[in-house]
């Protein structure tokens, strides 16, 4: 059916779309529609996984792919995850493994850059402007990829020891190490702030 | 912890908070993630693929017939060695009873069964006496050559003809198993290529209303045609194989009719959701029945039954203002179960008018559910205007927990223009529903 097919109201074509949330009828996910999965995760998680990842990669566009990569990695897999509980736990793990992905192919491409012209804003500019007022935040930057994680997850996703260890796939110690270690560089931010 | 490292962690907590909520998401987030559904990999990627396929079929090919000469090759070798064995083979003149021979002669003679076909169909018995070959005989001592062991020919020359046809089946066998294990296929190939006016129009209509968790059977060709539809869950058939009973809708082409001619309609998907084309170049969109077709003709019965009865209750209410033609499809049970609970809960918060019923697909077969429905949304009843109504109609649908439409729009209706809002639900209908048996 065309738009022109359809017709409009009110002058605008006024088109809702919604997901099936309907029980499969002979697929094998008997129990409930992926896509209606997909959509309640979305509506609940996108916006905090974009801003956990934001936090790591620095970068809300970059962020916001790195989270859409996620839930079609999801969606790929949902046979295998099937609970939502199951799913947000994959989502966690694989923004912050993506993010880490972005971060190292960055880390690559800025030792292969040109030097950039000292007029020229980098890549980054804006959002980074944006989420580094404070001190604290650009010190995330000086702090290494594992300590980053742990902290953010830890106190920005108020996740617990255990999970952000079932995060980033490392022992409750490691975590415990690295979160240790980021704090101690950031109360010293802190610290001179005050 | 110290009350002081409490207030770092506290303090490092709402800073980080207070940062991230600056990364504001853009709106079309979902939209983005659906599109990347639809069109699981990107057109570079597809080319790629696409192209490596075509090269590995030519390998493939090129593999075949390279293993056929072989084979002619080995055959004719065969050949050689089993004359040239038999030749050897040959009874020579006797010797006398006397000496090794006869005692080699004696004991093959008291083994049952023992025999030998040589290549010129000759019977060779225990009574015929073997010899090694020369080189064999060259390379044992001598006493044990001299003494010409019939058991050593008889294992060498049984052997030979099976080891030489071992061989011979696996290369012929290799190709085969490289291209059931590159391509998925068994048995001949098929097309490889779609894309006449009605398998277009079958994709084209597969993909706007085949449910997207639904899958989707089809010969390679019809998949590539249904992929670049956007139709991501396709389910390629192949030659031979068994039918796949996990798709939930299968493609009827040309192609498919041959390879599983009656038996697609009178066992495998004995429903028509749709049809396109004629003839030779009949292309049918057909929902399967993994239990059976008798199986799914009686639960389709059992649910046209259950639906009549529903509807006979719903229009009992007097919320529900309904055409004479459209009345007539919903009390004949001829409206899918899933609409019929929409109806129910949109009823349930506002007075409405339906339309009519519609989208059971061009030349579906009687009985296959109406998916759609248009509402009115001029209703005087509701006393409010259209766009608060739409709204209120719309709210009540997308909050369904079990089974919220698939598409909801609001259009105009018929050459008078009527504001509508159409709610239409995806193919294949799911059976038992208001029965509570779930799907058939």
């Amino acid at each position: 059916m065309t738009a022109a097919e359809r017709g409009d109201v009110d002058g605008r074509l006024d088109v809702t779309e919604v997901i099936s949330a309907r029980a499969a009828t002979v697929s094998e996910l008997t129990d409930r529609d992926v896509y209606s999965a997909v959509t309640e995760l979305y509506a609940a998680h996108y916006r905090s996984l974009v801003r956990l990842a934001a936090l790591l990669v620095r970068d809300t566009a970059t962020a916001e792919e790195v989270v859409q990569d996620s839930f079609v990695a999801m969606h790929r897999r949902w046979r295998l995850l099937r609970e939502n509980e199951k799913a947000l736990a994959y989502l966690r793990r694989s923004v912050v493994n993506r993010s880490r992905s972005v971060l190292r192919h960055r880390a690559v491409v800025e030792r292969n850059a040109p030097k950039p012209a000292p007029d020229m804003p980098s890549a980054e500019h804006g959002a980074i402007v944006l989420l580094e007022r404070s001190a604290v935040v650009a010190a995330l930057r000086t702090l290494s990829p594992r300590q980053r994680e742990a902290v953010v997850l830890r106190y920005y996703g108020d996740m617990s020891e255990a999970q952000v260890a079932a995060v980033m796939a490392i022992s409750p110690g490691a975590v415990k190490t690295h979160t240790a270690r980021a704090m101690a560089v950031l109360r010293s931010v802190l610290e001179d702030e005050a | 912890m110290s009350q002081h490292d409490g207030d770092y962690d506290e303090m490092v907590g709402r800073i980080l908070h207070a940062a991230a909520d600056l990364a504001d998401p853009a709106d079309d987030g979902l939209d983005r993630i659906r599109a990347r559904l639809e069109t699981p990999y990107p057109r570079p990627v597809a080319w790629l693929l696409t192209a490596s396929a075509e090269v590995a079929g030519r390998a493939l090919s090129g593999l075949l017939s390279a293993s056929a000469r072989l084979q002619a090759v080995l055959a004719a070798a065969s050949e050689r060695l089993r004359a040239g064995l038999g030749a050897r083979l040959a009874p020579p003149p006797r010797a006398g009873p006397a000496g090794h021979e006869h005692e080699a002669v004696t004991r093959l003679q008291d083994m049952p069964g023992w025999s030998f076909r040589a290549s010129g169909g000759e019977v060779l018995d225990g009574a015929a006496p073997l010899r090694l070959p020369g080189l064999l005989r060259r390379s044992l001592p001598a006493s044990r050559a001299d003494r010409g062991s019939p058991w050593r020919g008889v294992r060498w020359r049984r052997l030979a003809p099976a080891a030489a046809a071992v061989l011979v089946a696996a290369v012929a066998a290799t190709p085969t198993a490289l291209s059931h294990v590159l391509s998925g296929r068994h048995g001949p190939a098929w097309p490889q290529q779609g894309g006449s006016a009605a398998e277009s129009e079958a994709a084209a209509w597969v993909a706007a209303q085949v449910s997207w968790s639904a899958g989707v059977a089809c010969d390679p060709g019809m998949c590539l045609v249904l992929r670049a539809h956007g139709v991501a869950s396709v389910d390629q058939l192949g030659p031979a194989a068994a039918y796949p009973r996990r798709a939930s809708v299968l493609v009827v082409t040309p192609a498919v009719r041959s390879e599983y001619g009656r038996r697609v309609s009178s066992a495998y998907a004995p429903a028509v959701l749709a049809s396109f084309g004629s003839g030779s170049q009949l292309v049918q969109v057909r929902v399967t029945a993994p239990q059976g077709a008798a199986a799914y003709m009686s639960a389709l019965r059992a649910d046209q039954h259950g639906r009549r009865g529903y509807a006979s209750d719903l229009l009992f209410g007097g919320q529900i203002l309904i055409s004479g033609a459209a009345k007539k499809q919903f009390l004949a049970g001829l409206v899918d179960a899933r609409l019929m609970v929409a109806i129910s809960a949109v009823a349930g918060a506002q007075p409405i008018q339906i339309v009519d019923f519609g989208d059971s697909g061009p030349g579906a077969s009687p009985g296959v559910p109406l998916r759609s429905m248009d509402m009115a949304l001029d209703d005087a009843a509701a006393h409010m205007g259209t766009a608060a109504y739409a709204s209120a109609l719309k709210a009540v649908l997308t909050g369904m927990r079990q089974d919220p439409p698939t598409r909801i729009l609001t259009l105009r209706h018929g050459p008078g223009g009527l504001p509508v809002l159409r709610v239409e639900y995806a193919a294949p209908t799911p059976l038992g529903i208001l029965s509570g048996n779930g799907a058939a």
